[in-house]
């Protein structure tokens, strides 16, 4: 863009624009900016209650630059600037653009989508399996989304990786199941052991009464009896449940004299006759 | 836990008092004795009071800030839904025998369900309560009602259908009266009740609890039996006390969808 100034009045893309014209295109472009502003903010306030915190951002930002936008193009025609010229070349600038922000517009896209697709709200944790990631959705915004890991990080991911993606939601159901294997030795009665496993894992607070907890025999393994403990639980109880229950299942079996047992093999020697045996030299 | 506790040191054996529901006004110290409970209360200056409780999952200490120069205390009976964690609203009672109902009859059965205490300031009609607990830790369970994706969770409590009003254990369950109306052409067995508790007030008299009683109306809805369930208000004995409340009633709307055996 060339501009310079002749007298009272400037150059732009050819046409000679006067100073009291631009000073109306700059009151007509605040004017434009504060109603964005005041459109956003009461948006905000008045309609976002109703629609998630990332959501409710989101659109936001889209009445903000939508009015912005529609003022600039405002400006430019009260100008009487000719913008027939800018859209072939624009289109022509688009398809470079777009060729070049494939990513960017993907994940614009993935975005919006996201939004109607709704896989999981604000504060619900999530696991990715394909990426190994299990967080706290913190949100979903247009390019990209945030997770809070466990760690304490914040993990930043593409939308378009997210909506080709499996997404496990973990906060969306009111229970979750919970199993746990465990050996105990042959010589045990396995009747006693699953009654004794129940009772100790029924005495925990967030363990459900209704589904019960099962216990049933998995396989006859090296070593041991390999049983499995299924138990429910409410959603959001995950530590008053996952991380305790291999312990109160020790404890419990410790405490009944039922042993766990280590990896064994039994080895039989066979003494081979004199005959057999390779002669030496 | 079944095995009862004993008095903590801080709380001398011949101090403790049993307490009866209502509002007591503490001046300088209250120790007393509840089932698996110990409490005391002592003044730490002009306007605070240390609090101790010792229970089957632990003590439980707080500074308490008051308004007024005594702490003035309601010890009352409330909703079973705030111990371990407050949850969920609704309670699942899983009936001991199933109660058989003739069809298009109507009955009436009774129930000791649970309660649990709280303790709250005395004021305004919605309270702020500085404890809640139970004095039975099997009553600290929860149950799914319905399927896991889609159904509830509740509090849950075994209890046993009567045919008349049992006599209830102090500070641990509270009666119930549950009204039962069949308007199907078959009778049917009812194994488990849902509903939503908190919208059911709880009515206590001394060492006495009683809720609001309860109907559950057993209709066919789109080809499936249903509960529906409807709380009845104001059913509680007249000159008890109705307990505080600790949020706005929902007055939610409930049918048990997912089977009732």
């Amino acid at each position: 863009m060339t501009s310079f100034i002749s007298g009272s009045e400037i150059n732009i893309l050819g046409h000679q624009i006067s100073i009291d014209s631009l000073i109306i295109a700059v009151i007509i472009m605040a004017i434009g900016v504060t109603i964005a502003k005041v459109a956003s903010i009461l948006f905000k306030k008045y309609f976002g209650p109703h629609f998630e915190e990332s959501t409710s951002k989101n659109i936001g930002k889209s009445i903000y630059y939508g009015i912005i936008i529609v003022t600039l193009l405002a400006v430019t025609t009260s100008q009487g600037i000719d913008l027939s010229g800018l859209m072939v070349a624009g289109g022509i600038f688009g398809i470079v653009i777009g060729f070049a922000t494939q990513s960017v517009v993907s994940n614009l896209v993935s975005g919006v989508f996201l939004m109607f697709d709704k896989p999981a709200k604000a504060g619900d944790v999530i696991e990715i399996p394909t990426s190994n990631i299990v967080g706290v959705l913190l949100d979903i915004a247009i390019f990209s989304t945030r997770v809070r890991l466990f760690d304490g990080t914040i993990m930043r991911i593409p939308n378009d990786k997210i909506f080709t993606t499996n997404i496990r939601n973990l906060s969306k159901t009111p229970v979750r199941r919970a199993d746990f294997a465990v050996g105990v030795a042959y010589k045990e009665n396995i009747d006693r052991v699953i009654s004794e496993i129940k009772k100790a894992i029924s005495a925990l607070p967030y363990v459900l009464v209704e589904p019960e907890p099962m216990v049933w025999t998995e396989q006859l393994g090296d070593s041991s009896v390999n049983l499995r403990v299924f138990v429910w639980y409410p959603g959001d109880a995950f530590g008053e449940v996952v991380p305790i229950l291999p312990k109160i299942i020790k404890e419990c079996l410790d405490k009944v004299g039922i042993e766990i047992p280590f990896p064994q093999r039994t080895i039989w020697y066979r003494r081979m006759p004199e005959e057999v045996k390779p002669q030496a030299g | 836990m079944s095995t009862p506790l004993t008095a903590p040191d801080h709380v001398a054996e011949n101090n403790l008092s049993k307490l009866n529901y209502g509002i007591h006004v503490i001046k300088d110290k209250l120790n007393f004795q509840l089932p698996n409970n110990f409490i005391s209360l002592e003044r730490a200056s002009s306007d605070k009071f240390y609090y101790k409780r010792t229970g089957p999952f632990g003590t439980l200490e707080k500074l308490i800030s008051i308004r007024t120069s005594d702490l003035e205390m309601e010890f009352v009976p409330t909703h079973p839904i705030y111990t371990p964690a407050y949850k969920t609203d609704y309670m699942f009672l899983r009936f001991s025998k199933p109660v058989f109902v003739s069809r298009n009859s109507k009955t009436e059965i009774f129930a000791s369900i649970p309660i649990e205490i709280g303790l709250f300031f005395t004021g305004s009609k919605i309270r702020e309560y500085f404890d809640v607990f139970s004095c039975n830790v099997d009553h600290s369970k929860y149950a799914l009602y319905g399927q896991p994706d889609q159904g509830i969770l509740c509090k849950f409590s075994n209890v046993t259908p009567e045919a008349k009003a049992p006599k209830s254990v102090e500070f641990v369950h509270g009666k119930l009266k549950i009204i039962v109306n069949n308007e199907l052409d078959t009778g049917v067995s009812i194994g488990k009740v849902v509903f939503p508790i908190r919208d059911h007030d709880v009515y206590y008299d001394k060492f006495e609890s009683v809720y609001d009683n309860l109907e559950i109306i057993i209709k066919e809805r789109l080809g499936v039996q249903v509960i529906e369930i409807v709380q009845q208000d104001n059913t509680g004995p007249k000159k008890w006390t109705r307990s505080p409340i600790t949020m706005e009633k929902t007055d939610i709307k409930f049918s048990m969808e997912s089977g009732f055996d």
